[in-house]
């Protein structure tokens, strides 16, 4: 099984080798590093991470919780994905994830339309 | 008189013997970094409730869970008063879920200031043996197990079920014959002496762990349903659906005198509070009771509900607490007469209508959530936040300045609430950093743990 470097961007460009088979989550926590995570099986968006360049597939985990206009903003479930090429990607808490929907609600739509 | 006594179980006799106990000297509250950036374990608190004690008001103790991640979230205990009769019997044990995680932990609480880990159920052991996971609400029986509200599935659908736990905390497998016309679970209470239980419904774990939208509500993704179960036979025997006045129904409440047949039900997002009891027929019924309207905010394209979210009633079964997370409202109704709440007291504590952006000089980005009464009902304390998630998307800030805890002193006699000014337990100063508090209990017993058979 062919492995990737995959980056970490806002952890000072760390590469962590990661294989096609395992989940990026999995790796980096491996590695030593402490990224946040949830549930560990995609059901949650606490592992979401920003995928700045390069390829995964998030098809592995138990659950996809991720809505399509998240994924086409570039963000994916560490959890849950491995990568298909080099990526480079940006970690931590993804506060632009959570928005009020009372006070966000036309900005909302527009980005799900 | 102490909970223990020679010639018994735990808890008490009746809640009118509950309400004469001694005083609350500690509590335990669960505080979290799921969701803070702080990379480390949740971990639960001890607090200092008694006004003599040198710490008065602040955090004595934390003990950690063995893992990151887990988003603890509410808890209980192993026996109350519900197993009153049975000296072997002992109140010692919390249960305490990880709400992503599906872990559960058992924590030995036989020193009261310094609870210690005794066991931890893995949950690839509870989905093997059951598909379950997200632990939500702990009761425990008269037989000595206890069940477990489960919300979802090992793909974090729902409808879920309900979880078995021995004395000796393996797992017995679930308590229900069936979900068949469950949409979702959430909350639940039982009132032995009448057969029955009820649950509610707040949604499937991948729906509501990645924050809330207005769309899933549209989609029917949200519950509105609330289920009367036979308690013997383990089978539903009536579902109502609340419909758009009854959305997202989560906190459940019997009043705690075990004859009553009176009990209620906070719909969260559409703010009602409802009545529920066994009508004339003999059928079970909801009605709704309170009605708390949405506030318009300048700029904002929709008005903001209350979001009613903990909801308690007091051991005296004489006044309903519920608290309003969004606007920032505790609020306290006198239900003398169960059909008509009159409004007795309200404070305010955060929220987004601005009315107590501070309180005792503490800014809170949050608002009154979590409810915890002491047995006299005196006492209520509050912490600020709901779950992780949905904290950052109302609260951001709370991520980087943590939740706080606050007192409010409460009139039993006449009604009324204030806002103790010589408490507050802050969680922006936590060692590892800022945390989020949220359910709290007491080691002899509170207002949301015992029920009598």
């Amino acid at each position: 099984m062919s492995t990737h470097s995959v980056s970490i961007r806002n952890r000072d460009g760390r590469v962590v080798s990661v294989s096609e088979d395992e989940f990026i989550l999995d790796a980096l926590e491996d590695a030593g590093m402490r990224v946040p995570f949830g549930c560990r099986f995609g059901a949650c968006l606490t592992c979401a991470a920003s995928l700045v360049e390069g390829r995964v597939v998030q098809s592995g985990g138990r659950s996809f919780a991720l809505r399509p206009h998240q994924e086409d903003d570039g963000y994916v479930l560490l959890c849950v994905a491995s990568p298909r090429s080099d990526c480079v990607i940006e970690v931590g808490t993804r506060r632009d994830l959570y928005v009020n929907p009372f006070k966000h609600r036309a900005a909302g739509k527009a980005a799900t339309s | 008189m102490s909970e223990q006594r020679a010639c018994s179980g735990p808890g008490y006799a009746t809640p009118a013997d509950a309400m004469m106990a001694e005083r609350e000297k500690v509590g335990y509250t669960i505080a979290l970094y799921v969701g803070t950036g702080v990379e480390e374990p949740d971990y639960l608190a001890t607090v200092d409730l008694d006004p003599e004690s040198p710490t008065y008001s602040q955090v004595i103790h934390r003990l950690p869970m063995p893992n990151i991640g887990d988003e603890l979230h509410h808890f209980g205990w192993n026996a109350c008063s519900s197993c009153h009769g049975d000296e072997s019997k002992e109140r010692r044990f919390l249960i305490a879920g990880g709400q992503r995680s599906g872990r559960i932990h058992i924590i030995d609480t036989a020193d009261k200031r310094a609870p210690k880990m005794h066991k931890v159920i893995e949950p690839e052991e509870i989905l093997e043996k059951t598909n379950l996971s997200a632990p939500h609400t702990v009761h425990c029986l008269a037989d000595g197990q206890v069940m477990i509200s489960m919300l979802g599935d090992g793909k974090g659908e729902g409808p879920g079920g309900f979880l078995l736990l021995d004395g000796d905390f393996e797992i017995v497998g679930r308590w229900e014959m069936g979900m068949e016309g469950v949409d979702y679970n959430y909350d639940f209470w039982y009132q032995p002496r009448h057969n029955v239980m009820v649950s509610s419904e707040w949604a499937s774990p991948n729906t509501y762990y990645g924050g809330f939208d207005l769309d899933d509500v549209a989609a029917g993704k949200y519950g509105s349903k609330i289920h009367f179960w036979d308690w013997d036979k383990h089978e539903v025997m009536k579902s109502i659906d609340l419909g758009d006045e009854g959305k997202i129904p989560l906190e459940l409440r019997f009043q705690h005198n075990p004859d009553s047949m009176h009990g209620y039900v906070g719909a969260a997002l559409s703010t009602t509070m409802w009545h529920l009891f066994k009508d004339d027929g003999g059928e079970w019924t909801a009605e709704k009771v309170i009605d708390v309207p949405p506030v318009e905010i300048e700029g904002w394209p929709m008005p903001v509900p209350g979001l009613m979210t903990d909801v308690l009633i007091s051991m005296d079964d004489r006044f309903v607490y519920f608290a309003n997370w969004l606007h920032g409202s505790l609020n306290q109704y006198d239900i003398t007469d169960p059909a008509h709440p009159k409004l007795a007291g309200q404070v305010w504590i955060g929220g987004l209508l601005g009315k107590a952006p501070a309180v005792n000089g503490r800014t809170v980005h949050g608002g009154a959530q979590m409810i915890q009464l002491s047995l006299d009902g005196k006492r209520l304390y509050t912490t600020t936040s709901l779950f992780s998630s949905w904290d950052n998307q109302f609260y951001p800030e709370m991520a980087t300045t943590g939740s706080c805890m606050f007192k409010i002193n409460c009139d039993t006699e006449n009604g009324g609430m204030s806002i103790d000014e010589n408490f507050l337990v802050d969680f922006a100063n936590e060692p590892a950093g800022p945390a989020r508090a949220h359910e709290m209990r007491y080691p002899g017993g509170d207002t949301t743990s015992d029920i009598w058979e």
